[in-house]
């Protein structure tokens, strides 16, 4: 009984120091061993490809969802907006190329439509972002 | 001497904020954090007027499908590929021009380019 009485006197405050480690070393472990998604858009799945070659800090991004909807930096746009944005990537800085991040499913011949109309743009280097396949 | 004395008598910070805190930056890092590693592949279209050479020197691959790959008409399977570029290669082509038909994936694309960017062409432009 004696026992029962000081176990309880003790219980609170005592206990946060071990959890404020624990969710320290939690937040250490995600800040080493992940980095940041480059785009947010979680309905496009991305096509895998064999090899890994990062993308590079601050590209520029455009989201191509699966059904044709385009994305640039969070707001859905049209066909004509999207190159009116892309002329003013080129004119902007041309050395800056433009990464697309398109659905693994969307028509490979509308991709292209894109990267033609980015090209004439005056946009020189199009990327498309892959996923390394695990 | 009074300063130092009301420094002395301050308790120490509570924890309960840096655990909020820290509990919010936690958070933050596993919602804005991945694990999957990226790539960039380029993609170069065709541009006008760009071309100079002869059209023996370019091969042109249709691509309707992974499992419908023509290189200068004749079919193809996705492994006979690199095989039937290589030998293109030996007859003087240089360059190939992809075209997806209708029916062709992002993914298909994707597979294709990085196939042929690893043979001996000295470049593959997409077209459609």
């Amino acid at each position: 009984m004696r026992l029962r009485a000081v176990q309880v006197k003790k219980q609170p405050a005592e206990n946060m120091i071990p959890l404020i480690n624990i969710v320290f070393l939690i937040l250490i472990f995600f800040l080493v061993a992940s980095a940041l998604r480059p785009f947010s858009d979680r309905e496009v799945r991305l096509a895998e490809s064999s090899e890994a070659k990062s993308p590079g800090a601050g590209t520029r991004m455009a989201v191509l969802r699966e059904d044709g909807s385009i994305f640039v930096s969070g707001a859905r746009v049209s066909q004509e907006q999207l190159q009116i944005q892309l002329a003013e990537w080129a004119k902007d800085d041309p050395s800056r190329g433009v990464t697309l991040v398109a659905d693994r499913d969307m028509d490979a011949g509308a991709l292209i439509a894109i990267v033609t109309s980015a090209n004439v743009a005056g946009v020189r280097d199009v990327k498309l972002l892959t996923r390394k396949a695990r | 001497m009074q300063l130092s004395d009301w420094q002395r008598k301050r308790s120490t910070i509570g924890l309960t904020p840096l655990i909020d805190v820290v509990f919010l930056l936690l958070i933050f890092f596993m919602l804005a954090s991945t694990f999957l590693k990226f790539s960039a592949v380029p993609v170069s279209g065709a541009r006008a007027g760009g071309a100079t050479g002869s059209l023996s020197e370019i091969a042109l691959i249709k691509l309707r499908g992974i499992e419908d790959i023509r290189v200068n008409g004749v079919g193809i399977k996705l492994d006979g590929l690199q095989g039937q570029i290589a030998e293109l290669v030996t007859k003087g082509v240089t360059r190939a021009v992809l075209q997806p038909v209708e029916g062709a994936k992002v993914q298909d694309l994707v597979k294709v380019l990085e196939l042929t960017r690893k043979t001996a062409l000295k470049s593959v432009v997409v077209v459609r």
